[in-house]
């Protein structure tokens, strides 16, 4: 509603007519943007006679609240959940084993990792004309490891609790920084949601049935419903569409490749490890840039930071100590890498297709404990929770 | 089948004595025990003769009220229930936990002002008490109190001192207090300003020093709403719990120095505030602070060993008295007491206690704190080192009324005010304060 009267007026201001006011504040109800796309979901499932009309109005009102996703996601389709809560369920050993790992590793994301990240990048990010250059880079790179760890952690304490009931969600990450194009980014971040846009949105627009014009322009109307559906303002919208260009930009640099090597008749590239690590660094970097409107909160206020970050380029400040002057101290800032490199290593085997949890019960017993109890200390120890520290709501909250 | 449940469970065993294992190791480590509260609870788990009298409250209970005085007195068994900063939440707590244990006579509530204004500070306050206390439903009770992000630094309070994560030092010191003799005896005396504080059981603080500094650093300014919501409730609580166990229970406000009353401005807010609730149960209630001199001459700086706490010399004035006003018939008893602390001020000869200041922009705000609001005139003198290491003097004001100045908080020095009446300009007096 604010953008709406907000872009109405700004419309309006060029023909002199008076602005429209609303003084309303609406209260939405807790996880809206969640349920109403899973239940949109069930009703075009059944619609299209994917799913059984579910008669029982409290296994229905069950699947759409179903606490552990309800705020933040996954947004289960109701081929999975709905048909998991018709079934009966018993409490296992298994269940209640994976539950827990999961929960602590999700806490482990959430308070050792983000939340730690996040008062580091709020600090820069609220003074950017103080923090400029090297600062604003380093606080958006963090932020993308922030908003993973935040997201991330959210959707795993929520699997976590749904096992411990036996009831099995989806995994809504897959590695997604280790993704070599944007296109195999999007395949892997907030699968719940991007799946939902393909099969409710893309595939009925015509997805790539309609001849390549159609499909790009298809991807666009996408990802900027997908900006849109994470915020109300310009610069969820551009972040949105900035991810659609992204992909369109590659299929016309593929299709361009494609063919100058078809002219000039020269041998497909070999995938080298260095061609590998290159991709995966390129796809960060443009992924982590459309970050930066997603974190700045408003269009003026991206562009302010950009503009700053192009301001006094001073790169000693990544090795002089400067960093940890901005509430994050040398030993935190220690910590908050060491916890990063454990996230992207346990990424490194999902990304090969290992079922880590799986392998993680295949180990010894005293690795096993080890890892548990040092989960939980570490949690303990270095989590940002408590006296010392302002507690960070999950960002996916407040979509 | 049975032998993989039992596996498991011996797995699971496992993990859980290692956990337990090293969450001990590193409360050993971090955790610097409130040695205080830990030598009270010590000493009132290993009361064998039942409690009959509890004085419940903050540090103005434990340095203002000599218990075995008291014993010698009425000849029963009292005790000083009392945490530093304790707030009627966790009083509520401790007053069941000593009813519980004891059969209790009497219960006196000592409602420092300071304590029952905001609880937005909860949590440190409270663990001095949750974590001295035996296990049992109150204490559970006493914990889900506490705000839902204390819980986990409640259970595990090595989680309180992360800060000193990468500080050996802290950590050998830590470990050390715990090896030392005092420590294990529950013993406590230590140097503490000009004199010493020994604990000396049944929540005891003896204490031999004696108030040197006049200038007071305002902790809080009342107003007429200060009393807070959850202080209010929590006091409701108290009353009713006493009333439904057949305790007999006493509102009281030990004295601290005039000073400090006369810092926070509308003291007479507070008092009220109180005193309406006290009506309202019918609960008796003293504020010593509106206590007539004639009865217990207690404003001297001799009698304390700062503004808010009383020393020995102090204690043993107090205390009898405090004792004959509890067991004295409540409407004699008024005749001790003034009707407002503004008329105990202006019933007083005119005298200046010191200064008080709050912070405010980069500066000091001083106050001459005096008994009288108008009529007394001061000379303040302002004695200060320059830079280059000269003695620089600045008289701020030559017999003025104005009793205010601001002085740069980085500035310190010696204050000098003389006061004296308008109307008889040859009484004067003459205080001189480090700021």
């Amino acid at each position: 509603m604010d953008l709406a009267i907000q872009t109405l007026n700004r419309v309006g201001g060029i023909f002199h007519a008076s602005p429209v006011t609303w003084d309303h504040h609406i209260i939405l109800p807790v996880g809206i943007s969640f349920y109403t796309l899973q239940s949109l979901g069930y009703l075009i499932d059944v619609y299209r006679g994917e799913i059984y009309v579910e008669k029982n109005f409290l296994r229905y009102a069950l699947f759409v609240s179903f606490f552990p996703q309800l705020v933040a996601g996954p947004i289960e389709r109701s081929k999975n959940l709905l048909k998991q809560l018709g079934t009966k369920h018993r409490l296992t050993y298994y269940n209640i084993r994976d539950g827990i790992l999961l929960i602590l590793y999700g806490l482990f994301l959430k308070m050792v990792i983000a939340d730690r990240a996040a008062v580091w990048v709020d600090e820069v990010y609220s003074k950017p004309d103080v923090y400029q250059g090297f600062y604003i880079i380093f606080a958006t790179i963090l932020f993308a490891i922030q908003i993973y760890c935040d997201f991330y952690g959210y959707s795993t304490i929520a699997r976590g609790s749904a096992q411990l009931m036996g009831i099995s969600l989806m995994d809504n990450f897959n590695a997604p920084y280790y993704s070599k194009s944007v296109k195999e980014f999007w395949r892997r971040w907030h699968i719940s949601l991007s799946s939902w846009f393909r099969d409710y949105l893309y595939i009925p627009l015509g997805g790539n049935r309609k001849g390549t014009i159609r499909k790009r322009i298809n991807l666009m109307i996408v990802f900027t419903v997908s900006g849109l559906w994470h915020g109300a303002s310009l610069a969820y919208i551009f972040w949105g569409m900035l991810n659609g260009i992204y992909q369109v930009a590659a299929e016309i640099k593929d299709a361009g490749k494609h063919f100058i090597r078809r002219v000039l008749k020269l041998p497909e590239g070999k995938d080298t490890f260095s061609a590998r690590a290159g991709k995966t660094a390129i796809t960060f970097f443009l992924v982590t840039f459309a970050w930066l409107f997603f974190r700045a909160g408003g269009f003026h206020a991206a562009m302010e930071v950009l503009t700053n970050m192009a301001a006094n380029m001073d790169g000693l400040i990544l090795f002089d100590g400067s960093l940890y002057g901005l509430g994050v101290d040398r030993q935190s800032m220690y910590i908050m890498f060491i916890s990063i490199a454990v996230l992207f290593a346990v990424d490194h085997y999902k990304y090969r297709g290992v079922d880590v949890l799986q392998k993680f019960w295949e180990q010894g017993y005293w690795l096993k404990a080890a890892c548990i109890v040092g989960m939980i200390l570490t949690i303990t120890l270095y989590g940002c929770y408590g006296t010392m520290y302002d507690v960070q709501q999950f960002i996916y909250f407040q979509f | 089948m049975m032998n993989r449940w039992v596996r498991r469970a011996g797995a699971w065993l496992g993990v859980g004595l290692i956990l337990a294992g090293s969450v001990c190791c590193l409360n050993d480590l971090f955790w610097q025990h409130d040695e205080w509260s830990r030598v009270m609870f010590h000493s009132f788990y290993s009361q064998k003769e039942n409690i009959d009298n509890v004085f419940i409250g903050s540090s103005h209970v434990f340095c203002d009220i000599d218990p075995f005085m008291l014993d010698e007195i009425n000849d029963e068994n009292n005790f000083n229930l009392a945490t530093s900063g304790l707030q009627l939440n966790a009083a509520y707590y401790l007053l069941k936990e000593a009813d519980s244990r004891h059969t209790l006579s009497r219960a006196v509530i000592e409602l420092y002002y300071a304590l029952n204004m905001d609880y937005s500070e909860c949590g440190i306050n409270e663990w001095r008490v949750t974590d001295y206390m035996k296990w049992s439903l109150n204490k559970v009770r006493a914990i889900g109190d506490l705000e839902i992000t204390k819980l986990p630094e409640s259970l595990f309070p090595f989680m309180r001192f992360r800060g000193y994560l990468d500080d050996y030092e802290y950590m050998h010191e830590t470990a050390a207090q715990k090896k030392d003799d005092a420590y294990r005896s529950c013993r406590y005396i230590t140097a503490d300003g000009n004199g010493i504080t020994e604990y000396r059981e049944k929540g005891y603080w003896y204490s031999t020093s004696t108030l040197e500094s006049r200038i007071y650093k305002r902790r809080l300014a009342i107003q007429e709403d200060s009393f807070g919501a959850e202080a209010e409730r929590y006091l409701r609580k108290i009353i009713e719990y006493c009333r439904q166990n057949g305790i007999e229970i006493y509102l009281t406000v030990n004295p601290i120095y005039e000073l400090e009353v006369l810092s926070v401005e509308d003291y007479d807010a507070y008092y009220r505030r109180i005193d309406s609730i006290a009506k309202e149960y019918d609960v008796p209630f003293y504020d010593f602070n509106l206590c007539k001199k004639e009865y217990c001459d207690i404003q001297h700086p001799e009698y304390f060993k700062d503004t808010g706490h009383m020393n020995v010399y102090g204690v043993e004035l107090f205390t009898p008295f405090l004792w004959s006003v509890l067991t004295g018939d409540e409407a004699d008893n008024k005749k001790y007491f003034y009707g407002t602390y503004d008329e105990k001020l202006r019933s007083a000869e005119p005298e200046i206690y010191g200064l008080y200041y709050h912070e405010e922009n980069g500066e000091n705000i001083y106050t001459v704190a005096g008994n009288r609001e108008d009529g007394m005139e001061y000379r303040i003198i302002l004695t200060s080192e320059t830079q280059d290491g000269q003695t620089e003097q600045r008289m701020l004001q030559d017999f003025y009324t104005n009793k205010t100045f601001a002085v740069p908080s980085d500035e310190h020095g010696i204050c000098t005010v003389v006061a004296r009446m308008s109307d008889d300009p040859d009484n004067v007096q003459c205080l001189e304060v480090q700021y």
